[in-house]
């Protein structure tokens, strides 16, 4: 058993399925993974030069080489799969499900130790909350795969992400909330998941962008807004999460210079500034946690899409369900008695909660844990306990790299209990 | 040598192996302004045939040009060529190539060339027509009907191998899902008689485990170190047992 322990703390294995980024690596990183984007390229095969060079051109490209191999603009969104938008991948989705096997084998074989008295690694993958079990099962024919072709899989383990964040803050009871691009996952936890009381918004960081993109247009800027990557960057400089939005908007209105939302986009010319709009940057923040509030049905009117409901199982979640009542609601679905516990220690984890605030506009602004507490408080729920995680982009890996560790290495996969190790040799 | 000389160099002697009679570009009938987007000039039979070679910035957009570049010489030659260093291949759009009738001959780094697509003749010059020509337009035109019949049959081949493919990875993901489904029958009838004995030792195998993962944590990440849940996942499959 001690050699056993000695061999994980060298080739434990942490793989997070982000929805934009693949983090990955063996324990030997020590505090950060390495990380590749969640996406693989696929180029024509059809094309002559494909024919002509063969089987030397990859079918599907990954990580790092992916620009060498980029054709026409146009081809792109066809060509270019982003597997994990939404956290699920379809069963049937062969494109999806290949990339995902190119970039697992692309992580794996990018730390093959050359130790003779290398078996295998114990890989721990982490994947959506929301992840049906069909997913499981392409995730084990993926290693079994790979460990058949290169024999660096001594074990493989799936777990949902929320639990890797709780294990990496190293707190066994709590309430988990991963917020990424495309949703936001609340998940209590008391030494296991409480799956029945999983809530899932379809709601994160991109929805956000949708609303600097709609604000950028009633600014004046209306032909930026096609590049997402610019969008982004103008809601991380401007957008701000107000202690309360309508006192914010007063204040903001009437000290303009205060608050102004000015920047220059870096190597470029063009400056953005909304001037007298600039109150407008604190719907940014306040609609990533209340989409609900009144001041956002002027945008919906016009056509911005409202955030989509999700089915899990019978029950649908709004999308539009601000972020305290899903942590109520979610909480609420656990035993009685062990509601206190949960709400003492509430983790927000995932890009989605990086937001700032601007020195001097403390008063106004907050960060996404005060944010969370006032919602709460708001709503009669006092004394909790928020925390920001550090690092949130690797805690997932963290509570991977954690697990791999830990687990006995005899207790064989339980698909009723959806844990232990799945073992191919 | 430079890159460009290099290549210059390899390719005369490629198609002086040929039996291919080298033209200097003063003995060309070609407008000067296109003199210097000919770096290789061969007579075959009667066939004038320009090279053009790509040495620039390593980019799609920087070979296209070149491409488009080299196709302006069809009024006055039978085939053309774009010759390139064999490691930028991946980057050769072949589609432009295949548009323009325009063919690649790849040199690798020890100077070997490699017809990798053939040109489609040009149809330049019609004047006097020889006896000769009239054979070796017949024989182009045969040629070109062969290379269309092989290029459609290699299409239906690489069409199958996808498909093949595709068949054999749903085949060998079967026979996982298979082998894996045995082995959970065979640990479930493994475990199953065992399952009303085994309290007793439980205990004893639990307390050894915490204490092997308490060793050495200075050496572990910070992560890791002081961590509660390392002791609860070490009792996991035992604790309901």
């Amino acid at each position: 058993m001690g050699l056993i322990d000695a061999y994980r703390r060298k080739y434990a294995f942490g793989e997070d399925y982000g929805t934009s980024d693949y983090k990955f690596g063996p324990i030997t990183l020590g505090e950060r993974p390495e990380i590749i984007e969640n996406r693989g390229y696929m180029p024509d095969t059809s094309s002559i030069m494909y024919r002509i060079v063969g089987g030397e051109v990859k079918r599907v490209v990954v990580g790092p080489e992916i620009p060498l191999y980029l054709e026409a603009r146009e081809d792109l969104t066809e060509r270019m799969i982003y597997p994990m938008r939404n956290g699920v991948v379809d069963k049937d989705d062969k494109k999806a499900w290949d990339v995902i096997y190119e970039i697992t084998k692309y992580g794996l074989t990018r730390f093959k130790p050359r130790d003779p008295n290398f078996k295998g690694f114990y890989v721990t993958a982490a994947l959506s909350v929301i992840a049906p079990k069909y997913m499981y099962e392409k995730i084990f024919d993926i290693h079994e795969r790979i460990d058949e072709e290169t024999k660096l899989v001594k074990a493989v383990t799936i777990i949902p992400q929320p639990l890797a964040v709780a294990i990496a803050h190293k707190k066994p009871t709590c309430v988990v909330l991963e917020s990424g691009h495309g949703n936001t996952q609340i998940c209590p936890i008391s030494r296991y998941p409480i799956r029945r009381a999983i809530i899932t918004l379809n709601r994160g960081g991109g929805d956000a962008n949708v609303i600097t993109a709609e604000i950028l247009k009633d600014c004046g800027y209306g032909d930026l807004v096609h590049e997402e990557k610019l969008v982004r960057m103008v809601k991380e400089r401007i957008g701000l999460v107000p202690r309360n939005l309508d006192e914010a908007i007063k204040r903001a209105r009437n000290e303009p210079e205060r608050f102004r939302a000015a920047f220059k986009i870096p190597g470029t010319k063009i400056v953005i500034d909304l001037g007298e709009n600039s109150w407008m940057r604190f719907l940014i923040g306040e609609y990533a946690f209340n989409p609900s509030h009144e001041v956002f049905e002027s945008f919906f009117k016009r056509g911005m899409p409202r955030p989509k409901d999700v089915k899990i199982g019978d029950r649908i979640i709004s999308g539009m369900m601000d972020m305290a009542d899903a942590i109520i609601e979610a909480v609420q679905r656990c035993p009685v008695e062990l509601q206190p516990y949960l709400y003492r220690d509430i983790l927000l984890s995932g890009g989605n909660f990086a937001w700032k605030v601007p020195p001097g506009m403390e008063d106004v602004a907050v960060n996404a844990a005060e944010k969370i507490r006032l919602m709460l408080e708001e709503k009669g729920i006092e004394n909790v306990n928020v925390i920001l995680t550090k690092d949130p982009q690797y805690s997932v890996w963290r509570g991977c790299i954690v697990y791999s560790v830990a687990v006995p290495d005899d207790y064989e996969w339980n698909w009723d209990r959806m844990e232990g190790w799945m073992k191919f040799r | 040598m430079s890159l460009h000389a290099f290549l210059i160099s390899a390719l005369k002697e490629f198609f002086k192996k040929r039996g291919y009679q080298l033209i200097l570009p003063e003995e060309l009938k070609v407008p000067s302004e296109f003199l210097n987007q000919i770096d290789v000039a061969v007579r075959d039979a009667n066939n004038l045939i320009f090279v053009k070679v790509f040495s620039g910035p390593p980019s799609r957009t920087s070979f296209t040009n070149t491409a488009m570049k080299a196709s302006s010489l069809r009024a006055y030659a039978d085939k053309i060529y774009l010759a390139a260093p064999k490691e930028l291949r991946i980057m050769i759009d072949g589609n432009v190539l295949l548009e323009n009738g325009i063919g690649l001959l790849l040199v690798d780094r020890s100077g070997k060339v490699e017809e990798a697509l053939p040109p489609r003749p040009t149809t330049r010059r019609a004047p006097i027509i020889s006896v000769n020509e009239v054979a070796t337009r017949l024989v182009s035109e045969v040629r070109d009907e062969v290379l269309s019949v092989i290029d459609e049959r290699l299409s239906e081949i690489v069409r199958m191998r996808d498909a093949i493919t595709a068949l054999q990875s749903r085949v060998s993901e079967l026979e996982r899902r298979l082998a894996r489904l045995e082995r959970e029958i065979e640990r479930v009838t493994r475990e199953a008689p065992r399952l009303v004995s085994r309290g007793i030792t439980i205990e004893e195998r639990v307390a050894p485990i915490s204490e092997e993962v308490a060793e050495g944590l200075e050496e572990l990440p910070s992560y890791l170190r002081d961590n509660p849940w390392v002791e609860i996942l070490s009792r996991r499959g035992r604790e309901e047992k």
